[in-house]
């Protein structure tokens, strides 16, 4: 059962647009993977669940 | 019970009627087959229509939609939803591609709510036009209790052939909606329907009964608990060593949904769009993820991925049918899988 964000993330009507962050961190933990660190320019909290996917991208990017 | 009969020049009108405030998209015939597509007047269309290609899933959810536009401004990107609003009557939708909108419908509009469809749904009007027969050979819309729809559409027609002039047909007509009530009533053409229309309309449905064979040997019901059973079974193996995973039966199907994201950008690298597509759990990249492992990467596990989410798990969580049985993914199959086959064949191991 998908689990839905907080509405505050919500900017618009469209489930699509993102909601601006920075990078505040980055380490490398493999050969593979890298570990970023993201915060929200407006503040947000993210409110995900354990488990839960969150979709990050930089336009033009994805 | 009919709420009204029009001659079959009179629907063709309120097409017409339809057409000055909204586009038009219906089945037109190229070569031997048939396409929704946008026409300028209802004389272009084909109501008479055997079946669509692709259903009319493409016009609601298109093959490829831009979902917002992005644009560098002081050093941030803005972006900007995109939604088509565009008023439009769609024309010639059959039970089955009812049946598969509602589902998209449903999936849509629950969970994340997809504005993006949504939008462009609540600007449809849908002129459903009932199939009084098998529109083709293999279809087993019957077997998925999809050859009749109760709603969804804002005006449903049915083909009654008029029994003084073989040649000409008359529809009836049930109102679906109150659009669809007002359309038929502004046009102030047609009739109420007399009893001889009922006792007609008795008769269409009776023979309609009679024109669509079973094709699969038990109840829809029964098809989750089957499946439950074969998990395990050599068919999905031996089935797919002819499937090419080309995707054909998902871009073909009125029900499937998925869809990828990808963006589109200028060469400035200021702005661009986000555009979705059609995507399909055939395709060999579907189940690939980030460093490379592919949880399906068998083209059997693929092909009981997708008879189990058309004919189990969507049937048991939405209560909706998953699969509507208008057999586009059989004919579109380069390799000849039918699906009816593999329920045929899943019941006789069972």
């Amino acid at each position: 059962m998908a689990v839905l964000l907080q509405p505050t993330l919500r900017r618009g009507d469209s489930l699509f647009e993102p909601e601006p962050a920075e990078i505040v961190g980055h380490r490398k933990l493999t050969a593979l993977e890298n570990l970023y660190t993201f915060r929200f320019v407006n503040g947000a909290v993210l409110g995900h669940s354990p488990g839960q996917f969150v979709q990050a991208g930089r336009a033009g990017l994805n | 019970m009919l709420d009204r009969i029009l001659p079959s020049n009179t629907l063709l009108e309120l097409v017409d009627e339809l057409g000055r405030s909204r586009r038009i998209v219906g089945p037109v015939r190229r070569d031997d087959r048939y396409f929704y597509q946008p026409v300028d007047r209802a004389a272009a269309l084909d109501l008479r229509f055997n079946y669509c290609v692709y259903g009319p899933k493409a016009v609601l959810f298109p093959p490829h939609d831009t979902l917002f536009t992005f644009e560098k401004e002081r050093g941030r990107f803005v972006t900007r939803a995109v939604y088509d609003d565009r008023p439009t009557a769609l024309v010639g939708v059959h039970p089955c591609d009812m049946h598969a909108i509602l589902l998209l419908d449903h999936v849509f509009a629950n969970g994340h709510r997809d504005e993006h469809y949504l939008r462009r749904r609540a600007n449809t009007f849908i002129l459903g036009v009932d199939c009084p027969k098998p529109c083709t050979e293999g279809v087993f819309c019957r077997d998925m209790t999809a050859n009749d729809a109760a709603e969804g559409f804002d005006l449903m027609s049915y083909p009654l052939s008029c029994e003084d002039a073989v040649d000409v047909e008359r529809y009836g007509v049930i109102f679906g909606t109150d659009a669809g009530r007002e359309l038929v009533l502004s046009v102030q053409s047609g009739a109420a329907p007399a009893t001889t229309d009922e006792e007609a309309f008795d008769r269409y449905l009776a023979g309609k009964r009679q024109a669509f064979p079973p094709m699969i040997p038990y109840e829809v019901d029964t098809l989750p608990g089957l499946l439950n059973r074969s998990y395990d079974s050599l068919l999905w193996e031996a089935t797919a060593r002819r499937c090419y995973s080309c995707g054909s039966c998902n871009l073909s199907c009125p029900t499937c949904y998925c869809f990828n994201t990808y963006d589109e950008v200028d060469v400035t690298l200021t702005r661009g769009e986000r555009r979705r597509e059609w995507d399909g759990c055939q395709l060999r990249g579907f189940a690939e993820v980030a460093g490379g492992h592919n949880f399906r990467a068998k083209a059997a596990s693929r092909l009981r991925h997708r008879i189990y989410r058309k004919a189990k798990w969507i049937r048991e969580r939405e209560g909706l049918a998953g699969c509507v049985g208008c057999a586009r993914c059989d004919r579109a199959c380069t390799a000849k899988i039918n699906s009816v086959e593999i329920y045929r064949q899943l019941a006789e191991e069972a």
